[in-house]
């Protein structure tokens, strides 16, 4: 096992290492200089070319390409990104808590897309092709299809502005993280209760199942171990489904003003603040590569074959 | 008084309203063993199946089975839970697949002999053991901590038999047990279940279509083709006298291999000598 | 085509199908069918209710609704569908060398596509708007850069699979060129993997597109789009909800329909997905 993990993380470096190469060479297709947005941002009256070259020489812009690559990944391996164009701040001080705040509904998100499309996906599976489990994968396959803005607006219109429930946006106490969570949740749920109903009702098929119930075992056991191996297949999903919150939350945060990542990187767009976009890519990514890694190697865990053999 | 009586047993698709055993109807005395011989897809497992209840829901069963007098179809679904593993012990054709690949072995026996017995982990852990080393497994602790996919095929065979033993059932529905497994194993595997019926006086309804074994072990034998039974009797007088064509068929392609098998080895011991 | 014969006998995906088709061919004629100017503003008729001379409203410059739905299938489905079509020639042909050729250009091709596949597409949608500047092609262009990789892995698994096939073997040995072979034989075969795997791909980048236009990212205004239109009738969500309703229904029942014609795609491929259970003796 020792071994599988050690192999698993040796290719995850170079990858790493691929990745924020690529983050890093997205700057230099820009069409407009970094030195010139910096000067624009400081609202610099007339910008010469003598003034975009020394602001080049400041930021160390004039040197070779690899130099500067190695450079920003020797500072952005300690969380230093550099300064924001427009702001004029260390990146991290913005980036930071905003990627705190992004990261929070994130994980309540993962909490609750897993306690959900599990008992939603056991539910159905044991009452394959009945009511509860027609009614249930029409309203979640509406909900997939559902852009999660419209379910947002939606939500917001029902339970803040009719029935006056919730806040409408902002970050203030846990009834704030209700909606933004629930709109998150729903679209994933949709998604991966179909997997956990499949794979039960795979297993469902097992002769272990068979010799289970030809053993007299009671029908709750029997579930528990059907679970228990459908949730191998899920734990993976699961562990994906982090990094693909963290980067898919920016329409939601956008509804519900959540102060995250995604708000942050929408208003650096619009700047053409590089350093922000930069960090954001590479958080984003790295978390991506990161628990990708993670997945396959709980995965590994949970399968014996694949434990035993290695 | 008859240990189990099926009368007029029909089992069919809700769906597509296919028939898949038409009505059968046998009879098996305490301590006996009954073989149930026929092609694959000729009904053998869904009628063994059909005994314990445990056909998958899209098929639907009628007539009468009796055991011991009580008739199973009125029993509700936890009496006959109960039942199954205590009465009926079934073991399935492919040890492999039998036992939840995620957990230990010993999960699921000790899961049964709970269930049943109410014997709590120590005692049925030194209960199998004893069990295990009956049917010829050594370290059998050691082997109830291993996964499925870290034994063999026979030895998870003779894992359920052990289980069977320990449970001390009145029938033990063997479906294929030998079908998975190299000559060696079968042999052992066809051992045990004898000398289980021996000493526990439990009646074996086995699942073939080796008819080398059905004709050493089975007291009756009946033969089933596309869910009908053509033909019951005891064993020798079927061997002997075949009333159906299909019977005298299935006997006559097993005696032409092991003719040619025997006319082989005379061959390479004249070759030999 | 087994693939289209098993595709016909289900109902749904042919529906499905049938519909997408015809919603297509909307936005490919929206101008002969389109009953405004999607871009007229008409201020008198601002947050007009539905009319026999405008059927879905106007909205909140007095633009007709139901122009502006129709001329925004053309950025929020066919432009979508063009990238696909792009990401799909570029995968299939990059999964065919890869597959069929092997050795080392299969391992730099697929260490590329490993590369490519550990960002999430949305992220990378980001970046690539936030350097080279906001706008629909510029989306447009990070999908094709993104998704080509997905199709250049799952193509170069069934080339793998098939050349495996006999008679793939056998038009090699009698010397058949890999020109010939790739196109006559395999192509055919992996066709239908591909329709599987894009339709299903088709309805995510629907959602993703919308979603990015809908924060100004996406197609400039006054151009229709409906996402943008969502995000317009966001700004009066309050005092007019209504206006939610028409690009919302557009939206949902074109990813529904791509849903469906995916899910029905892959039952067509494996027709015993769909029967019941399978009875075992």
């Amino acid at each position: 096992m020792g071994a599988y993990i050690a192999r698993r993380i040796l290719i995850t470096l170079p990858l790493l290492l691929a990745v924020s190469f690529l983050t890093f060479l997205l700057i230099s297709f820009s069409p407009v200089e970094p030195a010139e947005v910096i000067l624009r941002a400081q609202e610099v009256p007339l910008i010469t070319d003598e003034l975009i070259e020394r602001t080049n020489e400041e930021l160390g812009l004039d040197k070779p390409f690899i130099i500067q690559y190695f450079h920003w990944l020797i500072s952005s391996l300690q969380l230093d990104f550099g300064n924001s164009y427009v702001k004029n701040e260390p990146v991290w001080n913005l980036v930071g808590p905003a990627f705190i705040n992004t990261f929070k509904l994130t994980v309540a998100s993962t909490i609750v897309i897993i306690i959900f499309s599990v008992l939603i996906g056991v539910i159905c599976a044991v009452n394959e092709r009945k009511m509860v489990d027609r009614w249930m994968r029409t309203i979640l396959f509406v909900f997939t299809a559902t852009p999660s803005y419209l379910l947002g607006a939606v939500c917001i219109y029902l339970f803040s502005v009719k029935l006056d429930l919730l806040p409408t946006s902002g970050m203030e106490g846990v009834e704030s993280y209700i909606l933004p969570v629930l709109v998150t949740s729903l679209g994933y749920i949709g998604i991966y209760f179909r997997n956990i109903r499949s794979a039960m009702i795979n297993n469902l098929n097992e002769d272990y199942v068979l010799y289970g119930r030809a053993s007299g075992l009671s029908e709750y056991t029997i579930t528990w171990h059907i679970l228990r191996n459908s949730l191998q297949v899920a734990v993976s999903i699961f562990c994906m489904a982090i990094p693909l919150i963290l980067g898919g939350t920016v329409v939601i945060e956008n509804v519900f003003a959540w102060p995250g990542l995604g708000s942050l990187s929408i208003g650096a767009i619009l700047n053409r603040d590089f350093p922000i976009i930069q960090a954001y890519v590479l958080i984003v990514a790295v978390a991506f590569v990161i628990f990708n890694m993670i997945s396959d190697i709980l995965n590994a865990m949970l399968n014996p074959r694949i434990r035993n053999d290695s | 008084m008859a240990l189990l009586e099926v009368n007029n047993l029909r089992v069919w698709d809700a769906h597509t309203k296919r028939v898949i055993v038409h009505n059968t109807s046998f009879t098996l005395e305490e301590g006996k063993c009954l073989a149930i011989v026929g092609e694959s897809g000729s009904g053998k497992s869904v009628t063994c199946r059909a005994l314990a209840q445990l056909n998958k829901k899209s098929l639907c069963q009628d007539g009468e089975i009796h055991f011991r007098n009580e008739r199973l179809q009125i029993l509700s679904e936890k009496q006959m839970r109960k039942k199954r593993g205590k009465n009926f012990c079934m073991i399935l054709q492919n040890g492999m697949t039998a036992f939840d690949p995620s957990c230990k072995i010993k999960v699921h026996l000790f899961e049964t002999l709970k269930t049943h017995l109410n014997w709590e982990k120590k005692r049925s852990e030194r209960k199998m053991i004893q069990a295990m080393e009956s049917v010829n497994l050594k370290n059998a602790k050691e082997i109830m901590n291993k996964y499925p996919h870290q034994l063999s095929g026979g030895m998870l065979q003779r894992i359920m038999i052990a289980l069977a033993l320990a449970l001390e059932p009145d029938i033990i529905i063997a479906d294929e047990p030998t079908t998975a497994l190299d000559t060696i194993s079968q042999c052992e595997v066809m051992e045990q279940l004898r000398k289980i019926r021996l000493n526990m006086n439990c009646a074996i309804i086995l699942v073939s279509h080796d008819l080398g074994v059905v004709r050493n072990i089975a007291d009756e034998v009946l033969v089933m083709k596309e869910g009908k039974v053509l033909e019951k009797g005891d064993t020798p007088s079927v061997f002997a006298n075949p009333a159906h064509d299909y019977t005298k068929y299935l006997i006559k392609t097993r005696s032409t291999i092991s003719d040619n098998f025997i006319k082989l080895m005379e061959r390479s011991n004249l070759v030999k000598s | 085509m087994r693939l289209i014969r098993n595709l016909v006998r289900d109902k749904l995906g042919i529906t499905s199908l049938l519909f997408l088709v015809l919603v297509m061919l909307m936005g490919v004629f929206a101008p002969i069918i389109a009953p405004h100017d999607p871009l007229a503003i008409n201020m008198p008729l601002r947050y007009a209710s539905p009319s026999w001379e405008h059927l879905l409203g106007n909205d909140h410059l007095g633009r007709d609704v139901l122009s502006r739905i129709l001329y925004g299938i053309r950025a929020s489905v066919l432009w979508i569908f063009l990238a696909l079509i792009i990401s799909v020639c570029i995968g299939t042909v990059m999964g065919f060398i890869a597959g069929y050729y092997r050795g080392i250009v299969d391992s730099i091709i697929m260490r590329i596509c490993d590369v490519m596949l550990s960002f999430p597409v949305y992220v990378i949608t980001i970046a690539i708007v936030g350097i080279l500047g906001v706008g629909l092609e510029n989306i447009l262009f990070a999908f094709v850069l993104m998704k080509w990789a997905w199709f250049a892995r799952i193509i170069r698994t069934s080339v793998l699979q098939y050349i495996e096939m006999e008679y793939v073997k056998y038009a090699r040995t009698i010397g058949l060129s890999h020109r010939s072979i790739i196109l006559r034989h395999i192509l055919p075969l992996t066709f239908s993997d591909i329709a599987v795997v894009a339709s299903s791909s088709m309805s995510s980048m629907i959602l993703q597109i919308s979603g990015l236009s809908f924060l100004g990212l996406g197609i400039k205004a006054p151009n229709a789009e409906w996402g943008m239109m969502l995000s317009e009738a966001r700004e009066v969500m309050f005092t007019r909800p209504e206006l939610m309703i028409a690009p919302g229904v557009a939206i949902i029942s074109v990813v529904i329909g791509f849903n469906f014609l995916s899910d029905s795609l892959q039952v067509a491929l494996n027709p015993e997905l769909r029967q019941p259970s399978k009875i075992i003796e």
